[in-house]
């Protein structure tokens, strides 16, 4: 817990003036404003620091990698977490008010780990997370969820479009655990 | 306390390390010399875990340090990192709560003498210190860690004469009092000053390793013209040869000579192909 704590602060000492205004964003009760805050947020977070060499300010620490790629996981899920209550007064008293929090934890985890696995290997993650997200818009607004002649399976498992939560849930975790292994063998190592 | 043993490293195409391997005892000083680029940091950052070895062992307190998943083991030891890059936005106090709450050990007495005595503004950003002042702060850090290991990547670099001085007693101090120190630096003329064990490290191989008194008394400088007797020829070191052998043959050498004749010398070369 007391590494967690020291994550936190260094984050949000560090990060701040470039997180607040996607904070703000993300107080909409809205799935597009959270999906918007989320992914500018993920990239000025562990993806950047390990893109500009300064994951070594933290391994050098009593800390491994194992435990900074939970804490980061951990961090924006809280950041998700406190935003979406502080906005939820201001939300529709429906169970679609929830179902946006799930929807941007789905699309939250699945762009974590496309980030965290790019920058692992030693792509550029903000080139590797828009060209995800090109592709996932294009990919996922073809054709139909739907059994039939345009039925398109990737709309079920697409973290933006989500037509079936189970499935994209299932996809998320596996982008997770992909990113979880890429992260502790190879962190981005130069 | 440290066993390295035959640690391999490749970062790109580049094969940072290819056979490092040495021991550091507790309760000594322990310097990693080299050129720039032979590996230093690269063997500092396998060993706070940093990068994972392709290949080798590291033994830390007797245990062998895998996959840096032993976080007790990370909590003995502390790091002063090459290159001086400090969290944004931190000022000197943050550092501290951080590094208090991290090393269960910690001692604030050792840390509020060390800001009285180099006047620390510990609510200034730690990013506008001057690298001397990075470096003070950070080598503060360590030793009020009280990490049984300290790890100091050139902590003498960018300091004023007294600064080293004081530094390097300081180092001093914490060996004696049990504490084992393993640093890398250039400085091989103050190296001696301070370090009782060194490595010299070249191409990714650590070509030699000994105590300092032990090296001075194996090694010989002998000038042009004089009998080298049955000695294993080391180097060229100005004029004069380095040697390797008990006899009483020309003179003993300093350290910086020892460690430019294995620099200049292709005796490794032999010895690795054997």
């Amino acid at each position: 817990m007391k590494n967690f704590d020291v994550y936190v602060k260094k984050q949000l000492l560090e990060k701040y003036p470039s997180m607040v205004f996607f904070l703000v964003v993300m107080l909409f009760p809205h799935f597009g404003a959270k999906a918007f805050g989320l992914f500018f947020i993920m990239l000025f977070s562990l993806a950047s620091d390990v893109r500009q060499k300064r994951l070594d300010l933290m391994t050098f620490l009593p800390l491994n990698r194992r435990q900074i790629f939970w804490m980061e996981y951990l961090f924006l899920c809280l950041l998700l977490s406190t935003t979406f209550f502080v906005g939820l007064p201001f939300a529709e008293r429906s169970i679609y008010a929830w179902l946006v929090l799930v929807r941007s934890f789905i699309f939250f985890s699945s762009y974590f780990g496309v980030i965290i696995s790019a920058v692992s290997i030693g792509f550029d993650p903000y080139g590797a997370a828009f060209l995800f997200l090109l592709v996932d818009l294009v990919l996922g607004g073809i054709g139909s969820s739907q059994l039939g002649p345009t039925f398109n399976p990737y709309k079920l498992i697409s973290p933006v479009y989500q037509a079936n939560l189970l499935a994209s849930l299932v996809f998320a975790l596996i982008l997770i655990y992909m990113a979880y292994r890429l992260f502790t063998q190879r962190g981005g190592e130069r | 306390m440290i066993r390295v043993e035959h640690l391999r490293k490749q970062l790109g195409n580049k094969q940072v390390l290819s056979d490092v391997s040495f021991t550091v005892e507790p309760g000594t000083i322990f310097a990693l010399i080299g050129p720039n680029g032979a590996g230093k940091t690269t063997t500092i950052r396998c060993l706070t875990g940093a990068l994972q070895a392709d290949g080798g062992q590291i033994e830390l307190f007797g245990e062998n340090y895998k996959n840096f998943s032993q976080i007790y083991l990370k909590e003995r030891m502390a790091v002063v990192p090459e290159e001086r890059h400090v969290f944004r936005n931190f000022t000197a106090k943050d550092y501290v709560q951080i590094w208090s709450r991290l090393y269960s050990k910690w001692d604030d007495t050792i840390f509020s003498n060390f800001v009285a005595r180099y006047s620390f503004d510990l609510s200034q950003k730690v990013e506008s210190y001057s690298i001397g002042m990075k470096t003070i702060l950070f080598v503060g850090l360590c030793v009020a860690s009280q990490a049984d290991l300290l790890i100091l990547d050139e902590p003498t670099q960018h300091l004023d004469p007294t600064v080293r001085l004081e530094i390097m007693d300081m180092l001093k101090e914490c060996a004696s009092s049990g504490r084992t120190i393993l640093i890398s630096s250039h400085e091989i003329f103050e190296i001696e000053e301070y370090a009782t064990h060194f490595g010299i490290i070249k191409e990714g191989r650590v070509i030699y390793s000994d105590s300092i008194d032990n090296a001075k008394e194996n090694h010989r400088i002998v000038d042009k013209g004089e009998n080298l007797q049955a000695s294993d020829v080391i180097g060229l070191v100005g004029s004069s040869v380095l040697v390797k052998t008990k006899s009483d043959v020309g003179r003993y050498p300093r350290l910086n000579e020892i460690v430019v004749g294995y620099l200049t010398g292709h005796h490794e070369r032999s010895l690795s192909l054997r």
